[in-house]
């Protein structure tokens, strides 16, 4: 008798609040795809890096699916179709994902010779939510080239990751809040495009202790001198020290996790903008901007106005009213919020924190990096991913000029930042 | 080999080419199928200003030169939309079907309008496209249940047309098609309904969740 194949009922879910933009704004020339890395101290397998994220997958809903349109909204769906292929990396970073020639699925895994690379989909997670897949990936294929160390370890996920799927900003928003997003146009930084989809990456390594040290000189935590550092940069190069009548905004993601207590693997961040309006006709110096900078960012990062800043959009989400309409004139109601808020930010400065892996993978891994691809009025962004001793913080950039990298560069070394730099080589054509 | 911020040359090199050490060299090559797609419109263009003189210089009463350039814009459409935008298969069939839809009411109305696409031309065109989309869910078993949103599509498509009809003067085989092609897209959609069990109702559920 001929066993019949058992079609079962595909799991589905809803998209958080943050991940319904994506797939309306996504497009090539802007693919709302990041990419995070981990370099290992050796050379990759790719045939063991396929069997690592077969491995791992089946655990990971989040990434196990593919988006559908409904006629009200996107939502997700179980992906059974097979791994699209593994391979060695061949395209630029951070292209568009067409789930169509993808097996349907929103993320890719390839590497080049030591590294590996996860390209997720931003509306399937955000970058904690990636890392938490790709450090599983890490070690699963650390395990299949290693199989002496299976007598120390089990061949299951660690401890400390988690497949929790909450919508966190539906469980923590508090409802009928006041429209928070900004919509004052930034400066905005234009130069000569690189011919489409062409991207340039720069990474710069430097040891965690001579930042902390240097942000300690000026008062201000890592991740405000690198955002007064990136401001500094754009204004003596880009504005050549001259006042404007527009702010150079960066926008900063900020991860809520830590904030609400939850764990979730789904997107759960918000933006908050530092702004620097350099008015006066006198140049400012980097301690006048820096000072700007940090006041700027402290009042803004705290639980109460987090709060306020996701839940205005998760009210529009819940209102009956705008529920109800049909997808396609919500698109373009998003589409048109977007383009107006967009322009508000000059560029984005996303900082990943500090990274830990377990013992005993800790020993073959080198480090971690990442890259965000551009959005609408941002040609340049900053990425940065620190690991044991090493901060890696990436440009990534679709404008031919470098003068900001490099006078940010310049900047850190002044303050006795000791910098190594690798590029993908885009500069050199 | 130099810098690549300040373009200094760097001190204890190992090569002289400047290269990354840690990505793949990508060249940018010009993707093929982007230059045929700008040839195509390209001759399209010229085809359709060239028509258009001809019809001009030779008028008799018909603008069939628009009929011309409505069929190239078709065939641009279908050539852009389908094969260079990878889309889903039922994408891919509606944006035919919607296309094919605007061209057949087009011809009707630069041949003097008598009404034959609302009549025959489009039902039968919905109706093939319910049908296609009926044995791709039977073949494709993966996934069928998503299919139900081109039956229901079509379904509404059809109903619109008879209400069209039947409001109107139209010949008694006019109606006699279009309740035809109707009643066919109706079953379809309604055994697809009762006999999909729950996989139809929870896709049913996802796709009109507010």
């Amino acid at each position: 008798m001929m066993s019949r194949k058992r079609v079962k009922n595909l799991k589905w879910d809803k998209l958080d609040n943050t991940a319904n933009l994506f797939p309306v704004i996504a497009h090539e020339g802007m693919s709302n795809v990041y990419r995070i890395s981990v370099v290992l101290k050796e050379e990759i397998v790719g045939d063991l890096l396929k069997q690592a994220v077969e491995k791992v997958l089946p655990y990971f809903d989040i990434f196990k699916c593919t988006i559908k349109k409904g006629f009200f909204w996107f939502y997700f769906e179980e992906n059974n179709a097979k791994l699209p292929a593994i391979k060695e990396e061949d395209t630029y970073p951070c292209m568009f994902i067409n789930q169509h020639s993808n097996n349907n699925y929103l993320f890719k895994v390839s590497y080049y010779k030591k590294r590996i690379n996860l390209e997720v989909f931003h509306a399937l997670t955000d970058g904690n939510g990636a890392l938490n897949f790709l450090r599983e990936i890490t070690y699963a294929y650390i395990r299949l080239a290693h199989p002496e160390l299976m007598e120390q370890v089990s061949d299951t996920l660690a401890p400390e990751t988690s497949l929790d799927k909450e919508d966190s900003y539906v469980q923590n928003y508090k409802s009928k809040q006041k429209k928070t997003y900004k919509t004052t146009k930034a400066v905005v930084v234009k130069g000569e495009k690189l011919p489409m989809n062409q991207f340039a990456v720069i990474h710069g390594i430097m040891p965690v202790a001579d930042i902390k040290q240097a942000a300690k000189k000026y008062g201000m935590t890592i991740n405000s001198y690198i955002v007064s550092a990136y401001t500094y940069a754009i204004y003596k190069s880009y504005l050549h020290g001259a006042p404007s009548a527009k702010p150079i905004t960066i926008a900063v993601p900020v991860n809520l996790r830590p904030y609400f207590n939850s764990d979730t693997n789904k997107n759960f961040f918000v933006v908050v903008s530092s702004q620097f309006l350099p008015e006066k006709e006198e140049e400012y110096t980097f301690e006048e901007i820096a000072t700007i900078v940090k006041k700027s960012l402290e009042e803004q990062i705290n639980k109460e106005n987090l709060e306020k800043l996701f839940s205005y959009n998760v009210s529009n989400e819940k209102n009956l009213m705008l529920r109800s309409v049909p997808l396609f004139i919500k698109k373009l109601a998003m589409k048109y919020v977007y383009m107006a808020s967009a322009k508000a930010n000059t560029s984005t400065v996303t900082n990943l924190g500090m990274i830990k892996t377990s013992e005993p993978y800790s020993a073959y891994i080198d480090r971690f990096q990442a890259i965000l691809s551009m959005s609408h009025g941002q040609n340049i962004k900053i990425t940065v991913f620190s690991y044991n001793e090493d901060m890696v913080l990436t440009f990534s950039a679709n404008i031919r000029d470098n003068d900001i990298q490099k006078t940010f560069f310049r900047k850190l070394s002044e303050d006795g930042i000791k910098v190594s730099i690798e590029t993908n080589g885009v500069y050199y054509e | 080999m130099k810098c690549p911020l300040c373009n200094g040359v760097l001190e204890g090199a190992d090569s002289d080419k400047s290269e990354s050490l840690t990505y793949p060299d990508i060249s940018t090559s010009l993707r093929k199928m982007q230059f045929i797609i700008r040839i195509v419109v390209f001759l399209a263009i010229i085809a359709f200003v060239t028509v258009v003189i001809v019809n001009y210089a030779t008028f008799s009463g018909v603008y069939w030169s628009l009929l011309v350039g409505a069929e190239l814009c078709y065939g641009c459409f279908v050539l852009i939309y389908i094969f260079h935008e990878r889309r889903s298969l039922q994408r891919m069939i509606i944006g035919q079907m919607l296309a094919a839809a605007v061209v057949l009411l087009l011809t009707d109305f630069l041949v003097g309008w008598q009404g034959w696409s609302l009549s025959i031309a489009l039902p039968i065109t919905f109706l093939g496209v319910d049908v296609t989309a009926f044995v791709l869910m039977v073949v494709a078993i993966d996934g069928w249940q998503s299919y139900i949103m081109t039956e229901i599509g079509t379904f509404l498509l059809n109903s619109i047309l008879l209400a069209l009809v039947g409001t109107h003067d139209w010949s008694r085989f006019s109606m006699i098609m279009n309740l035809v092609s109707t009643g066919i897209t109706f079953v379809i959609l309604l055994g697809t309904i009762m006999l999909g069990g729950k996989m139809i109702s929870n896709e049913l559920y996802r796709r009109f969740r507010v």
